[in-house]
């Protein structure tokens, strides 16, 4: 978390999502100046990502970035994601480790089932995305803003990706990819196995699709 | 007594005794009405059959079953099943409803936190 915060550009401010954890997770933060807001039970990836979005939605930024902590994204390629959104006025820039430099060394189950659920969200949605369960984004607040109600409404408490895309393609949003390179997790393991992840990732698409 | 009457006498036992459970505890009101009025019929169809077992093999044969064993059976695991799926239902609407209360609890913590860093800083 420290190497995560420590890389972080000037003129970015901090909104850490603690979900639930025991370690030193929010105190680190906040010795690096960044605001903590934290659930008071572990609620999942996906509903951490929600109040991250809700509490940002509090202030008045331009964009809102979304990163993991675990030191898989690196904090220095933010600048390329808002450049790129002022350049090309897209709604969301998202990051694609297949597009980047060492895709190779990524988890076989990842490998593996990625492109099939890529290739299905992009049916779905219309977009043309290589890496669509990347968790390195960056939102236009504006856009994100005009769809503060759909957010209270996602319900996937872990694999958030599929429904966000099938919800922010309902709402009209545009997306555009870049590369980025994949650092290795500082800490923890990924819990995401061949299985658990496919079948996490249909389970969202399938009930999204039935909402009306 | 024969087999049969004792397992119809074990029926009348936990009919009554449910009857009376069921009863106890909605009056400490840990159960709704609607719970209450549910397994209070439960009740009461458990005793009337173990009353008057031809009931039972009135009732199975209506549905084509022989042997009322296999009809109590049947009912039982329709029952169990109408009742997991109910609570899987139920299930999933709590966990929504912590998850966004949750979230809510999280957030407004951070306003009040927020709130107060701005203060202190004017």
């Amino acid at each position: 978390m420290g190497h995560v915060l420590s890389r972080m550009p000037a003129g970015v401010d901090v909104i850490l999502v603690d979900d639930g954890s025991t370690d030193k997770t929010a105190e680190i933060c906040r010795s690096y100046g960044g605001r903590v807001i934290k659930h008071p039970v572990n609620l999942g990836q996906g509903a951490a990502v929600i109040t991250g979005f809700r509490a940002c939605l509090l202030h008045e930024y331009d964009v809102i970035i979304e990163l993991d902590g675990d030191g898989q994204h690196d904090p220095a390629d933010i600048p390329r994601f808002v450049d790129t959104m002022k350049s090309t006025g897209v709604d969301i820039v998202v990051g694609s480790r297949i597009l980047g430099s060492n895709y190779d060394g990524a988890p076989y189950a990842r490998r593996t089932v990625l492109p099939y659920l890529t290739w299905l969200i992009n049916q779905i949605t219309g977009y043309e995305l290589t890496d669509s369960m990347c968790g390195f984004r960056a939102f236009r607040t504006s856009s994100l803003r005009s769809i503060a109600h759909v957010l209270t409404e996602m319900q996937e408490p872990q694999y958030i990706a599929a429904e966000m895309f099938i919800r922010f393609s309902r709402a009209g949003l545009s997306v555009i990819e870049i590369p980025i390179d994949l650092s290795d997790r500082g800490t923890g393991l990924s819990y995401k196995g061949f299985v658990r992840y496919g079948w996490g990732i249909s389970r969202a698409i399938l009930r999204t699709l039935m909402e009306k | 007594m024969d087999f049969a009457g004792g397992l119809f006498a074990v029926g009348f036992i936990i009919a009554v005794v449910f009857a009376l459970l069921t009863l106890y505890l909605f009056i400490k009101e840990r159960m709704t009405v609607q719970q209450f009025l549910l397994w209070e019929c439960v009740s009461v169809i458990v005793l009337i059959s173990s009353l008057f077992p031809r009931v039972l093999e009135w009732a199975a044969g209506l549905i084509g079953i022989t042997q009322r064993g296999i009809f109590v059976l049947a009912i039982g695991i329709l029952g169990a099943y109408i009742l997991i799926y109910t609570l899987g239902v139920y299930q999933r609407r709590n966990d929504q409803m912590v998850r966004r209360l949750n979230q809510e609890i999280a957030l407004l913590r951070y306003q009040i936190e927020h709130s107060s860093l701005k203060e202190d800083e004017n």
